[in-house]
């Protein structure tokens, strides 16, 4: 094993937010709870342990959960992995009485064992809903438009919602009796959109009165709604039928919403967990290869945390959000005002500070005690936007002279002034 | 989002035989204009006529610029992608440079022979693809990653076998070494970005379609001697 010889590592696949981009992530995720909290959702938080319990259906997040040994029972214990199921644990207990719909928002970490872009990412960072006790594809809609939502409320435009169902490849899947192996083989080549791959894995399937034809066209069925209704007449399986026409009226109702233009489908996709149902969708950013939101129906979750409701939801991925988000950039780097208080007492920079933060600005006071030269260094090196220079042996009645973190001197002003000419941080921005 | 109409696809190729051909095939199909050249010395090669950016990359790298977003299309060999594992999209075979991937011993050893052996040293430039083939055959085996000229590792005492990549043999034959065993055959595909298969699938459906109506046919290929056109043989 690699000796970690250095106590200054961190684990590979987590990460240190510097200031500016903790701030940027908290602003990301108090944008996207706003929004959540504007569609009627509230804030649920849940603990980051829970018990390992392992589920069919489940195997390839299973293997990427981390567990350790809890210390009181001797049992099992893992880190999250994912939020739904958390949600929905939550909703089917302590929530059970509550009434339907729920409508539950949270933004936190998962931790996974994953390889993104052939790198190892173990943190996940999360904002995401889950609406509880409604079958509706109304419901399913909504959270399209909320995740469309989200990603215009910061400013990400170069997007398109990606749409598919649980039940379309389940449906023909299980109609064609496939299993084990050759089904795991198979949604893999449809995974990679390998037309010469699925056709080869389907060789013995009988094509009459089967969907088998219609698979190994699958991999091209990607576009806007005029690919569903290509697909509509032809399959023969009811249940993906069911799903395909499902898919229509969602599409539909986002019509409604103004969303036609965002909206593609593509029928390979059926995503990781087992437990999703129905619709289900991806939002895909031109330029990155990961999706940057996702989710869908899972009907069939709830019922394991002894509650008989369905639900939907989905998530925006933060890791992949947030480089995508630029408005506000100016903001979020450093101070407004460096305080620099040369006298002994140093009540006026205090008092100064005080007021002008009373205003809204950020102000942060030069404690160490250096040259005006050095203070300055500092503050260009901190992306300082201003210095206030209270001078000793100065101007009596409390003055102070501005300066640009270069030197440039904009001149000495009684402090009243002062405050007068730069008035409130907001009428500012 | 309205489909732009301005975007440019960028196509990543690799330097050598899949460059030379898949951009006989790009030209033919009308996606380029004019036959290119991999001996350019400018990297980044725009096609005036169509738009079309081609990106001049070494093999390896071809998978990671289009899982990355850097171009939206590329044409790669399937061990490439097998040994990768990237996240991308692989919607067309377009039925090129077909390459196979052979297990190779020094000549009089069988299958058998080697198999029995408790440790088993396999020299090879494809370390996921040997490894996984050995652990699904159940044989326990030591891989050795090597960059190249694997066909000396047997003679010099470094592996007891070499897993590689086989044209017409020659250079195996004349390191004393026979293939005893097919891993894969295969020819390179056409493989997509995700998002840009869904944010711009107007544009990349369409040069599928243009492609589709050029690639060689699986009968001309057989004719070749290229090995089964079904491809993989089920290990």
């Amino acid at each position: 094993m690699r000796q970690i010889t250095s106590l200054r590592a961190i684990p590979g696949g987590s990460r240190v937010f510097l200031p500016g981009e903790a701030k940027h992530k908290r602003e990301v995720e108090e944008s996207l709870l706003g929004v959540f909290e504007q569609w009627g959702f509230r804030e649920l938080l849940t603990p980051a342990f829970e018990f390992y319990v392992p589920r069919a259906g489940s195997e390839v997040l299973d293997a990427q959960t981390y567990r350790m040994v809890d210390l009181e029972s001797g049992g099992l214990l893992a880190l999250r992995a994912d939020m739904t199921p958390q949600i929905a644990r939550a909703a089917g207990t302590i929530l059970a009485a509550h009434p339907r719909p729920l409508r539950l928002s949270y933004a936190a970490n998962v931790f996974r064992h994953a390889h993104v872009a052939g790198e190892l990412q173990r943190e996940f960072w999360q904002a995401g809903v889950e609406l509880i006790g409604l079958v509706s594809l109304e419901a399913d809609a909504e959270m399209i438009a909320i995740a469309v939502e989200c990603l215009q409320a910061n400013g990400v435009d170069n997007f398109r919602m990606s749409l598919s169902h649980g039940a379309f490849l389940r449906g023909i899947l299980g109609a064609l009796g496939l299993e084990g192996a050759q089904r795991a083989e198979l949604l893999e080549a449809i995974e990679r959109r390998d037309s010469s791959g699925v056709t080869s894995l389907l060789k013995g399937v009988p094509r009459q009165k089967t969907d088998a034809g219609l698979l190994e066209r699958v991999p091209e069925c990607f576009g806007g709604v005029e690919v569903l209704r290509g697909v509509e007449e032809k399959i023969r399986t009811p249940a993906a039928r069911g799903a395909v026409r499902e898919l229509l009226r969602v599409f539909r109702i986002l019509e409604l919403y103004g969303l036609s233009e965002r909206i593609i489908f593509d029928l390979c996709d059926f995503k990781d967990f087992d437990y999703y149902t129905g619709v289900i969708f991806e939002g895909f950013v031109e330029g990155s290869g990961y999706p940057v939101c996702g989710g869908g129906r899972y009907d069939r979750l709830l019922g394991q945390y002894g509650d008989d409701a369905l639900g939907t939801g989905f998530a925006v991925d933060l890791n992949q959000m947030l480089p995508l988000v630029t408005q506000g950039a100016e903001s979020r780097n450093g101070t407004d005002f460096l305080v620099i208080d040369l006298t002994r007492e140093k009540r006026s920079g205090i008092v100064l500070s005080r007021k002008l933060r009373a205003r809204g600005w950020r102000v942060a006071r030069d404690i160490i005690r250096r040259d005006l030269a050095g203070s300055l260094e500092y503050a260009r090196a901190a992306g300082v936007s201003k210095c206030l220079v209270i001078e000793r042996g100065g101007k009596r009645g409390g003055h102070a002279r501005l300066l640009e973190p270069n030197g440039e001197d904009l001149g000495a002003y009684p402090i009243e002034e002062i405050l007068a000419r730069v008035g409130g941080r907001d009428e500012n921005r | 989002m309205k489909e732009n109409r301005e975007k440019e696809l960028i196509i990543a190729l690799p330097k050598g035989r899949i460059f030379t051909e898949a951009t006989e095939c790009l030209v033919k199909a009308g996606v380029l204009s004019r036959p290119i050249s991999d001996k350019s010395r400018k990297l980044i090669l725009r096609d005036a006529k169509t738009g079309i950016r081609v990106l001049i990359l070494r093999n390896h790298d071809v998978p990671i610029y289009v899982e990355r977003g850097a171009a939206d299309l590329g044409v790669i060999g399937r061990d490439v992608l097998l040994e990768q594992g990237r996240d991308v999209y692989e919607p067309l075979d377009m039925k090129v440079a077909p390459c196979r991937l052979m297990v190779a011993a020094p000549e009089g050893m069988t299958w058998a022979d080697l198999t029995g052996r408790i440790s088993l040293r396999v020299a090879t430039k494809f370390p996921v693809i040997t490894t996984r083939f050995f652990e699904q055959m159940g044989v326990q085996a030591k891989i050795i990653r090597l960059y190249g000229n694997v066909e000396i590792a047997p003679a010099t005492g470094v592996a007891d076998l070499v897993v590689d990549l086989v044209d017409t043999g020659g250079t195996l034959r004349a390191n004393g070494l026979v293939p005893i065993r097919e891993i894969f055959s295969a020819t390179a595909r056409l493989i997509a970005n995700r998002a840009s298969l869904k944010t711009n699938y107007k544009l990349v459906s369409a040069i599928i379609e243009q492609l589709k109506g050029v690639i060689p046919t699986a009968q001309n290929r057989t004719e070749n001697g290229a090995g089964p056109a079904s491809g993989e043989e089920r290990a």
